[in-house]
């Protein structure tokens, strides 16, 4: 009878440093100086730096951003996060 | 900062996009299939993340879906958290599956060690394996046969069929040597028994 797991694991006695990037879904609402409002599912910390992708009609762009802030609102009877970021670079 | 505003609004109309948080994550076990990671925040079960990894100079890349997370008692806020590789695409040069083949295939340069130990299936004692950085991730005909030899002894699929097999075989060899050894007795007996038995009156000469 087979084992309850598949493949054999190595345990790394140094491990390996690194992230794990979890993304989510947002909508931008508005943008100005500097500063992009996003609506989504999941709130965020003030002073977390996050990645956003945008796209749209034109081409997607990347770029370093950080929570300024993170308010609560309800849209279409669900409960969504407003967030304020300020773009980084 | 307003060429970028200017940028976004360039995009158009409805602007979607993804907001990604990278969390710092350690990874202290593998296998083809998943990880366990070490990390001071809790991620929910299910989601879906792209798992980077410092190796050697080198950014390792794999999707994984987290599959349990849990609190490390007495750590404070240290959680190990479960994940299994997303299989939605063939493992790329800088894909973490294609590392783990590397080092299982024994892909590996003599001069750094990897530590590393291997683990029994049940997650028993550790047994430790000899493992170094990885080379490439090349397949080759020895790594090939290796791996197949190693399935071949690691799988018991197909077990029923084998018993079945060899019971067939058996009974197949068995009634081979009961023929062999009773099939000229029985040709004697009937020999013994065409000479005994008289033949008719009348059925000489004609």
């Amino acid at each position: 009878m087979r084992g309850s797991r598949r493949d054999p694991r190595f345990a790394l006695s140094v491990p390996w440093e690194g992230s794990l990037r979890i993304p989510g879904d947002v909508v931008v609402e508005r943008c100005s100086g500097g500063e992009v409002w996003v609506v989504s599912t999941s709130p965020a910390h003030r002073g977390e730096l996050l990645t956003l992708d945008l796209a749209g009609s034109g081409p997607p762009m990347t770029m370093n951003v950080r929570v300024v802030d993170s308010v609560p609102v309800p849209i279409d009877g669900a409960v969504r996060h407003r967030l304020r970021l300020a773009i980084v670079t | 900062m307003e060429p970028v505003t200017q940028s976004i609004e360039a995009l158009g109309g409805e602007v979607f996009g993804v907001l990604a948080r990278g969390i710092p994550a350690r990874l202290i076990e593998i296998s083809r299939s998943g990880c366990l990671l070490e990390s001071s925040h809790r991620v929910g079960d299910g989601i879906v993340g792209e798992l980077r990894l410092e190796v050697g100079g080198e950014l390792l890349v794999d999707d994984v879906r987290v599959t349990r997370c849990v609190l490390v008692e007495g750590s404070g806020s240290s959680y190990l958290v479960g994940a299994e590789f997303v299989q939605t695409r063939r493992p790329g040069e800088r894909s973490i599956r294609r590392a783990v083949t590397g080092i299982l295939r024994g892909l590996v340069e003599p001069d750094t060690p990897l530590p590393a130990k291997k683990l029994s299936k049940n997650g028993g004692r550790a047994k430790a394996i000899t493992a170094t950085p990885i080379v490439n991730s090349v397949s080759t005909g020895e790594g090939v046969m290796k791996d197949l030899l190693a399935r071949f002894v690691r799988e018991d699929e197909g077990q029923d069929v084998i018993e079945y097999a060899l019971l067939a075989g058996l009974l197949t060899t068995g009634v081979i040597v009961f023929i062999n050894s009773v099939g000229d007795k029985v040709l004697g007996y009937f020999d013994a028994l065409d000479t005994a038995i008289p033949p008719p009156p009348g059925a000489g000469a004609p």
